[in-house]
């Protein structure tokens, strides 16, 4: 593929969004999404602190991703190695860190027990789980005493 | 599904490289020692079906079928 290519994602809510290949971010799968490979962040055109994650093989697929130490500051996964491996990374590089929120009726939390590592220099993500017990599944979004409106996650993302 | 039955500190060999010993067992509970290269993950399988629930979960926001209004960033 030449680094011009743009790949078409009909997002079933978005609608159409062109991707071109150096935004794309490859990963092996996602727990629940085996098929998930070609993933892109989009920004959020309302929220700072929220992005979107799409993929190009489930394009009814968005997860809403934020970075999780706005809201947990003392947030420190221990990935497993084999999760660096996975995505060509020592415990040496600096990677990003992402978590999928989840907006529920009943409030508002951030998958704290399995974040997104994201290998920007190799553009590899995936979805550690981690070892210990330390770190909530769910996790509520107003821990601070900053309270998630979850209007600010709606529209669309791209314009 | 293949079902073997084994005694405390025996084992079964899955493939080539990966190796599963029962290290002992008491009532109900089975303690195992799985030997397997280092690309191989391995999790219990409750805890990679509740991430894959909450990965289901989390794109059934209902905030996301809503209309799109007009309002600012926080």
């Amino acid at each position: 593929m030449s680094p011009s290519t743009t790949h078409t994602l009909e997002h079933s809510r978005f609608g159409r969004v062109e991707l071109a290949d150096d935004v794309l971010i490859h990963c092996d799968g996602l727990p629940g999404f085996p098929e998930a490979r070609r993933l892109a962040l989009l920004e959020h055109d309302r929220s700072t602190w929220f992005g979107w994650l799409v993929c190009l093989e489930l394009p009814e697929l968005a997860f809403a991703v934020a970075d999780p130490r706005r809201f947990y500051s003392d947030y420190s996964p221990k990935a497993h190695l084999n999760d660096l491996r996975a995505i060509g990374a020592t415990p040496e590089d600096d990677l990003d860190l992402l978590v999928i929120a989840n907006i529920t009726g009943e409030g508002s939390f951030l998958n704290l027990a399995a974040p997104l590592l994201v290998n920007s220099r190799e553009r590899r993500l995936i979805q550690a789980i981690l070892a210990d017990d330390r770190w909530p599944l769910w996790a509520p979004l107003d821990s601070k005493g900053r309270r998630f409106d979850p209007n600010q996650i709606e529209s669309n993302p791209h314009r | 599904m293949l079902v073997l039955s084994r005694k405390d500190g025996e084992a079964i060999r899955v493939g080539d490289e990966i190796v599963i010993t029962v290290i002992s067992t008491s009532a109900g509970h089975v303690r195992l020692g799985i030997e397997a290269p280092s690309r191989v993950t391995i999790h219990r399988d409750e805890i990679y079906d509740q991430i894959a629930a909450a990965n289901r979960s989390a794109l059934q926001m209902p905030a996301l079928n809503e209309p799109v209004d007009s309002e600012e960033k926080p």
